[in-house]
Order: C-alpha cells, then structure tokens, then sequence
C-alpha cells in the first residue's frame, strides 16, 4: 500500500481540516497571483506612460557623456551628424520610428502666474492618436502640458503663455506659446517632463540648430537589448561617439514604482507563505494526532517509520497540489471577472481614472507554485517526524 | 532478515525449530507521570510458545494482559529478560527488522479493531500482504480473491466494498479477524477477539482458527475472559498484577476456577 494513495485517499474521503487547509492555500495564493497580476497590469500601464507618454522611446541615442557629465546643448549632434544618425537607425533592424528630441528648461508665464518647466521638443510624427498629435509643424507655437504645470499655472486647453529659455550664450528668448493639450502626469515623478513642445520650438528657445538625441521606438520592445547591441555597433562602426539607454534607464519614476510594487509583492508573499506554511504545520500535526491509532495500527502490521513519514509528508504535498490547483482556477476566473467588470480607481492629479486590470503573470505564478509546494513540504517535516516516531502500543492504547 | 542473522541477534542452535516465542525473565515497567512512581505491568515472566499452539491468558482488566501481548508482539519492548520471537533475540533487532518480523510472521487482532477508516474493508483485510511491497495484477487478484473468500467465510461478504464506518462492532471485529489470518502468518496474537462477537459469531471464529491452527500450524496467543473460548486452547495462563500465576493444559477451566 503506498503512503501516497494512502495520504490522497485520506483528504479526499473527508477530513474536514484537510479541505479547510485546501481551500485556505488556494485563498492564499489567489491573493498573491491576483496581487501580482494586477503589479504586472501596473507595470504594463507606467510602461506606455514612458515610453508613449513621456516620449522616452524604447531607446534614446545621445552623444558618449551627455547624461552625466557638462551641458546637453553644448554636446547636442551638429546637423550632420544627426542626419547619419538619423539614417543609420532608421535603417537597422526591427526600428519602426526614429524622432529628434531636445531638453528645454525655463519660466512659463502668464500676465498672472509663473512657473518653472521642464520641457522636451518632440519629433513631429505621432505615435499615438491622443498626443502629440496636435503638436508639429503646422501648429507651431501648440504646446501640451502636464497636468500638475497646468494646475500650477491655472491653464487648460486654448489658454495662452510665454515661454522663457536661456540660449547657450545666456540670452534669454521669450516664446508665445498656446496650450493644446493637457496630460496626465499623476504617475511621473518630481523630475518628469511637464511640458512637450515641437522640436522646433525647442530649438529656436535654446537658438540652436542642434538635436540632443533621437528616440527610437521598436516593433518589438521584447529584444530591446538587442536591439541596443546592433544599433549601438552600427553606429559606433559608422565612427559616432554615442550612448544608447533604454527607456528604463531614462525613466525615474518607473524605476522607483517598480521598486515599491517589488517590495510590497514581496512582502505579501512573505505573508502568503507563512500562512501556508502554519495551515499545513498545524493541519498535518492535528491529523497526526486524531490519526495515532491509525498510524500505530499501519507500523504494527509492518509499515516502517520512514513510510509513515512519506505518509504524512505526501499528505502535506497533496494538500499543497490541489491548493494549487484551486487557485489556478481560481485566479483565471476572478481575473476574467475583474477584467471584464472594467473597474477602475482615481489617482492624485490624474486627468481620468485608471483602469483596474489584472494580467496574470505567469513567470511569477510558476516560482509560487513551486515555493508553496516546498513551502508546504518543509512545513510538514517536523509533524511527520514525530508521528513516525510516536510509541506503536501507545498509539493503540 | 539474512543480515540480522549475521549481525548475531540470532540465539544458539539448542532451540526446537518449532519454538516461535520465547519469554524469560521479562519485565514491563512503565514511566509515571511526574511525581508518581512507576507501575509495573509485568513481573518475571517466563512463557514458550511452539506452532500450533493456541494459548488463552486470561485476568481481570489492569492484570497486564494487553502489555504481555504487546511485548510479543513486538510492540513495546520489555524493561527487563530476554525475548526471543522465530529465534529472533528482538532487543537486538532494528526497528525496521522488527516492523519486516512482524509482516511476515504475527498476524494482530487488537481490542479496538484498529480498522484504517479511509480503505474499504476489503482493503483492509488485504492490508497487511500490500504492506510487504508493490503487488503485480496477477497477485493483487488472487489477494483480493481470498481476501473476499474470507470475509465471506466470516459473514461478510455483502460488506467488502464499505467502509468500517458504516459497519457495527461485531462486523468491524469479524473484518479485524479476516485481517489478522489473510497473510496466513504463523502467530496470531488476539486481544479480547470474541468481547464485541455473539454466539453464532464466536463458534465461527474459534472454527476458523482451530482451521488454521490446524491447516498451517498457526499458534494463537489470545487474551480474553470470554469462557467459550477456553474450551479451544491448548493451554491457559492466568496472569494478576503483572504475574503469571497459573498455567495449565487442561483447556482453561482451572485458570477460571482461579480467576473466580
């Protein structure tokens, strides 16, 4: 007779506590893949804030030193080198976009209030519908701002302002600008853009004919490393002194949510795993306990103490199996529910609620799985000692 | 069991073939609990059991009936003597080659059945042959032919597919006797078999084991104060506080004379 259809005959004809301990793992670990799934849904959303939002591009192309070390302006490509670079990229592998950017920083202002900005001049194609489709060459002096600058200056759409930069021989040039649209920047961080304006724009503020860098958007932001390997040989080859950083590199506020998200999913699977692990301790110990004539009869008719460990051990791994399976179930249909039921909530600054959605990480829910099982394995180890130990004539006692 | 022979746990060559136990000078003590002395449930016993022979001890409850059986069958070990079981010295045995000893020579009739609840009664009575190891279909058949052909030689046939739960007492004890002969061992030790049976039910039992006894040289160690029973034994051991203090071979009716 084997401890393993012993040990799964036993949960299935009716313990109570052992159907308890099932669906108390399954409840655990729904939490933990729901939790994790809507991180992943999170992630998802911050992912497209960046890179579509913000305009960072999977990829940014700069000039070797311009992020840590002197003046952007002053290390921008010159027009020949921006159109090789321009060239080059556009004609690597897996590249669908390549547009120019340039930082700009100053006062914006109205005859009532002014405030500090800092700007980016964006590339005239559209990658979105939503924005910047309203900025470019035929609305030269549109701007669209973050949410926060436009509370900060008390503007909204069709509002006019001046923009002030200071050039690289300290003149400073004033711009009529006029708002055409206002972003979300709830989730950016302090240092985010909160001002997008047209690449020319930028240049004639800073009165330059530079480019800073060039962001690249690619087909298939899965090889983004790749991607930056190839690009990064081809244009080295080609003789440019340049970096490429991807869009996590360049995005603060993605970093520090992603973080956070880590730590608190952490935290909750600590919480997780020490609630699987005290259900099955305590389950297998008390059905060790009720079960101690059971066990004595087993080892009296000639089962080894080590059978009746594996007895007790598999019991603990059965548990933890269809706990599993429950909550594998249980998460597709709760996720399913929850994204179909399109519930969304509010966040500070935010121009529309965000949408609550749940993308089940399945990377994640395999290492949960595989942790619970060895969870609820560890858990079952000292209960199953003691009951391979237990005294035989005792136990029948 | 090769091994243990080698290891020396074997006893010398004078013992009959024959001999399956035998018990000197044995002592069972038992811890107290805090504070309280220790109580002893076995005071010098000195008993030889040879195949075929069915043995009834009999004494009032605490007399120390159950721990005599528990010590041979191996359950608990004696605090003192030597016991030796099919030439076996146990106190040298390894826990594991005790377990293996007990699977393939003793058969067990406990007082409370000690049915596993969650295997159906025919399973249960094929227990203790599945526990020697994985069966092959063909085996696993012929068991659960004969494992039934024994529940219906007990009366229940009709029950082998349910679980003890839903059966009485009398069913679950007729099931526990089925599982103690379906190995057709060479020693069955039975604590109080007949004390939850009716009439018809205990003739058919005592019928089985006299079979048996007959059939395969079963010895039969039975602890019971159940008088149909003593007419069966070939010898009948009245045990008080832990001592042995009457044995005789006269089919039992002078151990109860003591007892009452």
């Amino acid at each position: 007779m084997s401890p393993h259809r012993l040990a799964l005959r036993t949960i299935l004809l009716g313990r109570p506590r052992s159907v308890l301990a099932i669906l108390v793992i399954a409840a655990s670990l729904c939490v933990l893949d729901l939790f994790s799934g809507h991180l992943a849904s999170q992630r998802g959303q911050l992912e497209y804030q960046a890179v579509i939002g913000e305009r960072l591009g999977h990829l940014a192309i700069s000039r070797t030193g311009t992020a840590h070390d002197g003046s952007p302006q002053s290390k921008a490509f010159d027009a020949a080198e921006a159109a090789q670079v321009k060239r080059i990229a556009e004609a690597s592998g897996g590249v669908a976009l390549v547009l120019p950017q340039m930082s700009v920083s100053g006062i914006a202002y109205t005859s009532k209030r002014s405030a500090l900005f800092f700007g980016e001049g964006i590339g005239a194609a559209s990658v979105t519908p939503e924005l910047p489709g309203k900025l470019g060459p035929k609305r030269r002096t549109g701007i669209a701002l973050g949410s926060g600058q436009a509370q900060a200056l008390g503007l909204g759409n069709g509002a006019s302002l001046t923009l002030m930069g200071a050039t690289l021989d300290a003149r400073s040039v004033p711009l009529d600008a006029e708002v055409v649209e206002v972003f979300s920047s709830a989730d950016f961080g302090a240092g985010a853009r909160s001002l997008l304006m047209p690449f020319e724009m930028a240049q004639a503020l800073l009165d330059t004919a530079r480019t800073e860098r060039f962001v690249v958007y690619l087909s298939d932001p899965r090889q983004l490393d790749a991607r930056r390997q190839a690009l990064l040989a081809a244009l080295r080859q080609a003789g440019l002194r340049v970096e490429i950083r991807s869009w996590q590199d360049q995005s603060p506020a993605y970093a520090k949510e992603k973080h956070e998200s880590e730590l608190s999913l952490d935290s909750v699977a600590g919480m997780v795993f020490a609630v699987i692990a005290a259900t099955v301790a305590a389950t297998v110990s008390m059905n060790a306990l009720e079960r101690r004539r059971e066990v004595a009869t087993l080892r009296a008719l000639g089962m080894h103490s080590s059978r009746v460990f594996l007895m007790f051990s598999a019991e603990a791994m059965w548990m933890a199996s269809l706990g599993v399976l429950c909550s594998l179930v249980g998460s597709s249909v709760i996720s399913w529910v929850v994204n179909r039921a399109a519930l969304s909530y509010g966040t500070h600054h935010a121009l529309k609620r965000a949408p609550m959605l749940v993308e089940l990480d399945f990377e994640r829910m395999t290492m949960a799985v595989v942790a619970a099982l060895a969870v609820a394995l560890l858990a079952s180890l000292v209960p199953a000692f003691k009951a391979a130990r237990a005294d035989v004539a005792e136990g029948l006692a | 069991m090769d091994a243990i022979l080698r290891s020396g746990a074997v006893l010398g060559e004078a013992r009959p073939p024959v001999e399956l136990v035998n018990l000197k000078g044995v002592h069972k003590h038992y811890r107290g609990a805090a504070g309280r002395s220790p109580s002893h449930a076995l005071h010098d016993i000195h008993l030889q059991l040879a195949a075929g022979e069915m043995v009834a001890i009999c004494g009032p409850a605490g007399s120390g009936k159950t721990s005599l059986l528990n010590v041979i069958g191996m359950l608990s070990p004696a605090t003192e003597g030597s016991v030796v079981i099919d030439r076996l010295l146990v106190a040298k045995l390894p826990e594991q080659a005790r377990a293996d000893l007990r699977c393939e020579l003793i058969g067990f009739v406990f007082q409370s059945f000690s049915l596993i609840p969650v295997l159906t009664v025919l399973e249960n009575v094929m227990l203790p042959l599945m526990l020697r190891g994985r069966l092959g279909t063909a085996a696993y058949l012929t068991l659960q032919a004969r494992a039934a052909d024994l529940l219906a030689r007990l009366g229940l046939g009709s029950c082998s597919g349910q679980y003890p739960a839903r059966l009485d007492a009398g069913q679950c004890q007729r099931a526990a006797i089925a599982r103690a002969l379906i190995a057709q061992p060479r020693l069955v030790i039975a604590d109080e078999p007949a004390s939850r049976l009716d009439h018809g039910s205990v003739r058919l039992v005592m019928d089985l084991f006299a079979r048996q006894q007959r059939e395969h040289g079963t010895a039969f160690v039975i602890s019971t104060s159940d008088q149909r029973q003593f007419g069966r034994a070939t010898r009948s051991l009245q045990l008080n506080e832990g001592r042995l203090q009457h044995s005789g071979a006269d089919g039992g009716r002078q151990a109860l004379r003591v007892q009452s």
